[in-house]
């Protein structure tokens, strides 16, 4: 949904730039979990990237820290060429089972494909299993004080359609080289011919709604 | 400049009781509203159940707005209401007294 991310303090946050961002909100309960998928094919293998202006918070039904109720949020890309199909997917892990974590995560392996009938299968790929950290991950993001004062932070994640790997992270001044990590992995399937997915999501560790903000995506690539 | 339009569905396959609510919209860049409840699966609906339209400044405190929806007891039976002046965050409360229940899809389309 679109958010001006009015608090019922402050009133009125705003995004980065303006008026609004893009946000998305968990039910509330731990490992609730929201995910907004922007739906494309690539016009040609090539090297591409997602930046972004990111934030999240709790729902402020309570005036404290907080600081653990946000368990994660990430970015999944879903990307077929004429040979496979993988979902490099990357998350920050800010808390898990109350006690923080403060580090990004990368996934290799998930769980089966489930046949949902009329030739269509679907994977739950989202979901705690098989996380593992990236060497030299560990980041502590600015949280400022309460659920109600929001600060922003840059976010970029590259990738590699000709080589189906990672290229780099960055969110903020950490710089992470993910060339040497794998994805998930799959034969191409049928009718996803240049498939290129964008999925953000995010993730409650807490009774409370978690709520990621974007100010603006940027993908560029050598299109 | 054609105006933003959005519909969300604020109520996917759900099933209401009394006192169930839509999980907090916000819609404060918009002008007008359409909500429009549909039911799924009857379950043991009956004449009488209701849906009120709520608005909150903060997505946590509740107004009643006014508007209220039937909730029809028949398989894709369609109630509508027009909203404006809204202010921030919707939600509906599902008002379904005598313990019924019903299987629920609801939209939220919106306009600036």
């Amino acid at each position: 949904m679109l958010s001006n991310l009015t608090q019922w303090d402050g009133g009125t946050h705003g995004g980065l730039t303006g008026s609004y961002a893009l946000k998305l909100a968990s039910r509330p309960g731990r490992g609730a979990q929201t995910v907004s998928l922007k739906r494309m094919t690539f016009p040609r293998a090539c090297t591409m990237q997602l930046e972004c202006f990111f934030t999240y918070k709790p729902e402020a039904t309570q005036l404290e820290l907080s600081d653990s109720d946000v368990r994660s949020w990430g970015v999944v890309f879903d990307i077929q060429n004429s040979e496979h199909r993988v979902l490099p997917q990357i998350r920050y892990l800010n808390s898990l089972n109350g006690e923080l974590q403060n580090k990004w995560q990368y996934k290799e392996n998930s769980i089966d494909f489930r046949d949902v009938g009329d030739r269509t299968v679907t994977i739950y790929h989202y979901g705690e299993e098989n996380w593992k950290d990236i060497p030299g991950g560990h980041q502590l993001i600015c949280y400022n004080e309460i659920p109600t004062k929001v600060n922003w932070h840059y976010f970029r994640l590259g990738f590699d359609i000709r080589t189906l790997r990672y290229t780099e992270l960055q969110c903020n001044d950490l710089v992470l080289d993910l060339s040497g990590l794998g994805t998930l992995k799959f034969d191409a399937m049928p009718n996803l011919q240049n498939l290129f997915n964008v999925i953000p999501f995010v993730d409650s560790d807490s009774d409370k709604r978690a709520f990621l903000y974007f100010d603006s995506i940027l993908l560029s690539g050598d299109w | 400049m054609l105006a933003e339009s959005y519909t969300a569905v604020i109520a996917r396959g759900e099933d209401w009781v009394d006192g169930s609510t839509t999980e907090p919209y916000e819609a404060s860049w918009a002008r007008e509203a359409i909500i429009v409840v549909r039911t799924l699966e009857v379950g043991t609906l009956k004449a009488g159940a209701k849906a009120h339209v709520q608005v909150s400044l903060d997505g946590m405190r509740w107004i009643d707005e006014g508007t209220s929806l039937e909730i029809r007891d028949q398989v894709d039976g369609l109630s509508m209401a027009r909203l404006s002046h809204f202010g921030h965050y919707l939600r509906l409360r599902a008002e379904m007294p005598d313990a019924m229940t019903g299987f629920m899809l609801a939209t939220l389309s919106l306009k600036a």
